[in-house]
């Protein structure tokens, strides 16, 4: 049991945060829905109950109205007979009207219960009965008056009682049958009370259940919600710790790098400068032949100290710059005359290595806002990559175009180009795409990474195309404005 | 050129030394930022070398403070400092020039002779007394058609007496001159040096240029004919 209910919460816990908040809200609705629902209905039934009890109670004084009706008539009837007096058929004339009507009622009453509107059909013809039984006696009372036309004629005794015998019978049939039908009403009404009891008490059972039902899903809601606030709060302190480290991070790399490259740097300056005034040692020696290897040797070491020198520029370079420029180190910047500058410097290097060197400037001047160093420093690495890749007898093209948002710059040479593997490659760090040429030509592999870090850091994008043995095309796409 | 060189690192300091000395230069050296301002303060130097991290005060504190002493000499700051914003740093405290470490020697040879033509004391890469010439960059003595190259020690001397040609510059004001500070030159330390640079002359033909003046010192002079 206790395993299940870890699983659970671990499955909440694992849930997303919103699936987890509406489930958070949904809990106390839904109890809400299923507590009301029930209640409603048994609300409506306990309604309906009262209303039933209502009805029975009135069919059981319609049933006495009835039957107090009879009883008048009865009376009046045997009073006017004994009495002969006029005012004893007032209740009888009352009755008269009124007892069709109730029965009428009862009837309507009783639809629901075929077996009771039997009974008011049996009750209907006993009453029918009894009545033109008293109405024969009226008749026979004022016949005998008229007869014997004296008022005070008295009737002999047994006559009247005979008179008054007559029609008992069926008027106690009616009253019994009357009676009969009170009592199963009686009994109904009996039945529905209880019937009404019982579900009073079921709701009031269902009312607890339900106010335990809203206690208990309101007090999970606000479990559930603390927890995920906790758990909130804890994710945010656990986003403030790690910013912070990273931050420290941060920090300790720039340290690093300001370090580095002093550490890297004074060592390469010893080797360098050691190696150099070995060199000037060696100028002192008369005879060439003895100091000639170790001349060679000594150049070597100044020569890879100075490569390694850039090595570690390079990396510094990439080290130090990232992200995006800050907006105050870009300055507004003449492209045209910039490129034209760059190609002057350029153009006698490849004349040097019989490169051809053609400049397209377009008409309109293109004004961007860059860090001319930096974006200098990119354009030469990638000509002097065309040069370095070109042959002799080759051509070299520097181009600046422009479209509303984005100038292009482009650098064409139709050199050794990049084999189409390689392409995703070239901008990777140390990357080569033939170790051996790129050594031999001096490079580290670094040329293309700095040119790519320092056009993300002007905001563009660095383009290439390239064949092999046709030519490789680099385009730098720079945003305007 | 008298050069002070202030570099805390001895294996860089050693070979930046020995480089500037062969060139013919006098170079005292220190390794912190608190000697060489006693030094800047005591003594007159033609070009000052700094390193930015020193012990003590750092190289833009030491460029600072000279400038503020009034002295114009040159400064050159010699760091392993690269970015743009040390070197705006640099440049602003009153460097004349930035180089980055490591430098190539022959750069910071070539920058070192620019710096001193910039000097308002500047008069020529050659020095001229009667029809001898001698040649800054490249240590050589010439007259008529004979020439030698002085070894620098020799340089640094000859160099000093055709500054202040026909005055009698006693042997205490030669050691002031010519040795690097903490080097105690010996007793007859002068007089050899005098012996030899006049060995050296003596291949174009002017060892009697170097007249001894007993009990005050010594004057170059062209011989009278």
């Amino acid at each position: 049991m206790t395993s299940f209910w870890r699983k659970l919460y671990r499955g909440w816990q694992v849930l997303p945060i919103r699936i987890r908040g509406t489930i958070i809200v949904a809990i106390p609705i839904t109890s809400l829905f299923t507590v009301l629902l029930p209640f409603v209905w048994l609300k409506a039934s306990l309604a309906e109950d009262e209303a039933w009890i209502q009805h029975t109670q009135t069919v059981r004084l319609e049933s006495q109205r009835l039957l107090n009706a009879l009883v008048d008539a009865e009376t009046g009837v045997r009073g006017y007979g004994l009495t002969q007096r006029r005012e004893f058929l007032e209740p009888y004339k009352n009755a008269q009207l009124v007892i069709p009507d109730s029965l009428n009622r009862l009837e309507n009453l009783v639809q629901d219960n075929p077996p009771q509107v039997q009974q008011i059909q049996n009750i209907r013809g006993l009453v029918d009965e009894n009545l033109e039984i008293f109405e024969q006696k009226l008749i026979l009372q004022q016949e005998l008056q008229r007869i014997e036309g004296e008022n005070d004629v008295l009737v002999p005794a047994a006559s009247l009682y005979d008179w008054l015998e007559e029609g008992k019978a069926s008027m106690d049939a009616v009253r019994r049958e009357i009676e009969r039908f009170a009592e199963t009403e009686e009994d109904l009404l009996v039945q529905r009370i209880q019937h009404r009891d019982s579900w009073r008490q079921i709701t009031w059972i269902v009312l607890c259940l339900a106010g335990a039902i809203a206690t208990l899903s309101a007090w999970l809601a606000i479990h559930l919600f603390y927890q995920l606030e906790r758990e909130l709060a804890h994710r945010e302190l656990h986003l403030q710790e790690s910013n912070r480290r990273l931050e420290n991070a941060c920090n300790q790399l720039q340290r690093f790098t300001a370090n580095a490259s002093h550490e890297l740097r004074a060592p390469l300056a010893a080797v360098l400068s050691n190696a150099q005034v070995g060199l000037m040692d060696l100028d002192d020696f008369e005879e060439e032949e003895s100091t000639g290897e170790v001349r060679q040797r000594l150049e070597k070491v100044v020569a890879i100290a100075k490569q390694m020198s850039m090595l570690v520029g390079d990396l510094l370079f990439l080290a130090r710059n990232e992200g995006l420029l800050a907006a105050e180190s870009l300055k507004t910047l003449n492209l045209n005359q910039f490129i034209q500058e760059l190609a002057s410097e350029w153009r006698i290097q490849a004349q040097n290595q019989g490169l051809k060197f053609i400049l397209t400037l377009p008409q309109n001047q293109i004004i961007i806002n860059a860090d001319r160093n930096l974006l200098g420093q990119a354009i030469a690495n990638l000509l002097s990559n065309a040069c370095r890749y070109t042959p002799s007898g080759g051509k070299i093209e520097l181009c600046l175009i422009s479209t509303p948002t984005q100038a292009c710059i482009q650098v064409i040479d139709t050199g050794v180009g990049i084999p189409e593997t390689a392409i995703p490659h070239i901008f990777e760090r140390f990357y080569r795409v033939d170790p051996k040429r790129s050594k031999a030509s001096g490079g580290f592999g670094l040329g293309l990474a700095i040119v790519q870090q320092i056009v993300h850091l002007h905001g563009g994008t660095i383009e290439v195309r390239s064949k092999v043995k046709r030519g490789s095309t680099f385009e730098i796409w720079l945003p305007m404005g | 050129m008298r050069i002070l060189l202030v570099e805390d690192d001895p294996e860089q300091l050693e070979p930046l030394y020995t480089a500037l000395t062969r060139t013919g230069h006098i170079v005292d050296t220190t390794e912190d930022g608190t000697t060489a301002q006693w030094l800047m303060k005591e003594k007159d130097y033609d070009l000052l070398i700094f390193d930015w991290m020193l012990p003590g005060e750092d190289g833009v504190g030491l460029c600072r403070w000279y400038r503020k002493m009034g002295k114009t000499s040159p400064v050159l700051m010699l760091t392993a400092k690269d970015t743009t914003q040390d070197k705006v740093m640099g440049l602003d405290a009153g460097a004349d020039d930035y180089l980055v470490k490591p430098v190539d020697l022959a750069e910071l040879l070539a920058r070192t002779r620019a710096l001193r033509r910039r000097s308002p004391l500047w008069c020529g890469d050659i020095l001229q007394v009667g029809d001898m010439v001698l040649n800054l960059d490249s240590m050589d003595v010439e007259r008529g058609d004979l020439r030698v190259r002085l070894k620098s020690r020799d340089f640094q001397l000859l160099e000093y007496m055709m500054r202040h040609p026909k005055q009698v510059l006693s042997r205490d004001r030669l050691e002031q001159a010519l040795w690097e500070w903490g080097q105690e030159p010996e007793s007859n330390a002068v007089a050899s040096r005098i012996k030899r640079l006049r060995q050296q002359l003596k291949k174009v033909e002017a060892e009697d240029w170097i007249a001894t003046i007993y009990g005050m010192g010594y004057r170059l002079e062209p011989p009278e004919q």
